[in-house]
């Protein structure tokens, strides 16, 4: 499913006031590319204060969840914190897509990921039972909720 | 003042509850008994969320157990607190 990217750039900035909001409450900046349909948050791991910039690819939002990626600020490598528990459930946070969750496109076999059974990417805001965010501000929430949770980085 | 009799305060709490994706806060009064997803969820309703399994995140982040009285989940007057999914990964 193609989204013209004029929707794309749309969409997102009308979710932008309540995405740069949250942010500030909880300390993170965060930057929309608009060239590259991305979302940049940059803050601190709170565990090991590593700092970390983590990447929301946004194109064909919201046709489409995001593309969510993590990698050290300093020296631009991929990194994933480690996994905690969150008020007893499993953390969202996983080795093969990095959030395993419905809002993360990577979670999807069709990119990659270990879910073949949410019925492609395309579906994603009918997927229930799991960490669900179905906006921007809300998906980076969870996020945050959930390194809060985490012993650290890796690698 | 025995010790039994030591004041608690009042038995209700204040607090300033965000919907992530909505700038502005709205104020609840709750009792400092109920559950945390009960009070979530009577949030969710009031910002109009068909939310499933709704929980709060405190002002450090932490997401807080459903389970728990919000006392217990260590809210206390006048904190903010963010509308989440309680929700976890597989």
């Amino acid at each position: 499913m193609t989204v013209p990217r004029v929707i794309t750039i749309a969409t997102v900035e009308e979710e932008l006031p309540g995405v740069k909001a949250y942010a500030e409450r909880h300390g993170w900046t965060v930057t929309w590319d608009h060239e590259g349909l991305r979302l940049i948050f940059e803050g601190q791991h709170p565990s090991n204060h590593r700092a970390l910039r983590i990447i929301a690819a946004v194109d064909g939002y919201r046709a489409l969840p995001p593309s969510w990626a993590f990698e050290d600020a300093t020296t631009g490598t991929p990194c994933l914190p480690k996994r905690g528990t969150v008020a007893g459930k499993q953390s969202i946070f996983y080795k093969g897509c990095g959030i395993c969750a419905p809002f993360n496109r990577r979670a999807y076999k069709e990119h990659g990921g270990p879910h073949g059974n949410w019925s492609g990417p395309e579906s994603w805001l009918n997927v229930h039972g799991y960490a669900r965010a179905i906006r921007l501000a809300d998906m980076f929430a969870l996020i945050v909720g959930h390194l809060k949770a985490s012993p650290g980085t890796e690698p | 003042m025995a010790k039994d009799d030591k004041p608690h305060g009042p038995p209700t709490i204040t607090v300033h509850v965000y919907e992530p994706s909505t700038p502005d806060p709205r104020d609840f009064t709750w009792p400092k008994t109920m559950k945390v997803g009960e009070a979530a969820l009577e949030a969710a309703k009031a910002f109009g969320l068909a939310a499933e399994d709704p929980t709060f995140q405190n002002a450090g982040g932490e997401i807080l157990d459903r389970q728990k009285p919000l006392v217990a989940a260590g809210v206390r007057d006048g904190d903010r607190l963010e509308l989440v999914s309680a929700g976890g990964g597989v």
